[in-house]
């Protein structure tokens, strides 16, 4: 992987943004940190779009 | 007391928080030790058995509080599986030591959960039991080193 990716995924109430600089990226932290949110964010905009209610702003082609 | 299988020996629950928005009851939401629990994990306030009030999500229902207090109620409440500790972040670790007070608890954990403080915990590949963070991180790596022996002899 050649530079860096960023991502900003959003709802109403949430924002997360971050930046992907290298071929793995571990997302840690403890409990009730955001982690299952953000993918579960992630997920529903890459099966509805805008249907969601959630927004993802990325270069990036992402699977969840 | 706690008690450890480090990755290997048992039998565990692969994916323990879907299974608990299967299996939850109403009387474990409002339990005063669970309120608790997800005050202090999830930093949220239980209203009552069907709604819980998040500082981020808002109101939520019991399905939606993280993970990792999800296994906690139920290393709490429902004996029929062995959890995977690793399931949990490290805000969490000292809840199961409370949990283990209270009664005898079998996890399965595949990475280095962090304690802190004085404790009781049995490593169950060696037997050992270790009351210290340096023991039981010495624990651990032994029990791990003897799971590979294992594994290559198998």
């Amino acid at each position: 992987m050649k530079g860096e990716y960023l991502f900003q995924v959003r709802s109403k109430r949430i924002r997360f943004s971050f930046r992907i600089r290298r071929n793995i990226t571990v997302i840690k932290g403890d409990s009730a940190t955001g982690k299952t949110t953000l993918l579960t964010m992630m997920y529903e905009y890459l099966r509805s779009g805008r249907e969601s209610g959630y927004s993802v702003n990325t270069e990036a082609d992402y699977y969840v | 007391m706690l008690k450890i299988w480090y990755y290997g020996g048992v039998q565990y629950m692969k994916d323990a928080p879907s299974y608990f928005d299967h299996v939850y009851e109403d009387e474990w939401i409002t339990d005063p030790f669970v309120r608790e629990m997800i005050q202090d994990v999830d930093q949220s306030t239980v209203i009552s058995a069907h709604v819980i009030e998040s500082p981020v999500l808002g109101a939520i229902t019991p399905k939606e509080i993280s993970g990792g207090v999800k296994v906690l109620i139920l290393m709490l409440k429902d004996d029929s599986f062995v959890y995977n500790m690793s399931n949990c972040g490290n805000n969490c670790a000292k809840w199961i030591l409370k949990i283990a007070e209270q009664k005898d608890l079998t996890v399965y954990l595949q990475h280095i959960l962090r304690f802190e403080g004085e404790f009781k915990i049995m490593i169950m590949n060696t037997g050992k039991i270790v009351h210290n963070r340096k023991e039981y991180v010495r624990g651990l790596l032994e029990a791990e080193r003897l799971q590979e022996e294992l594994q290559d002899e198998g």
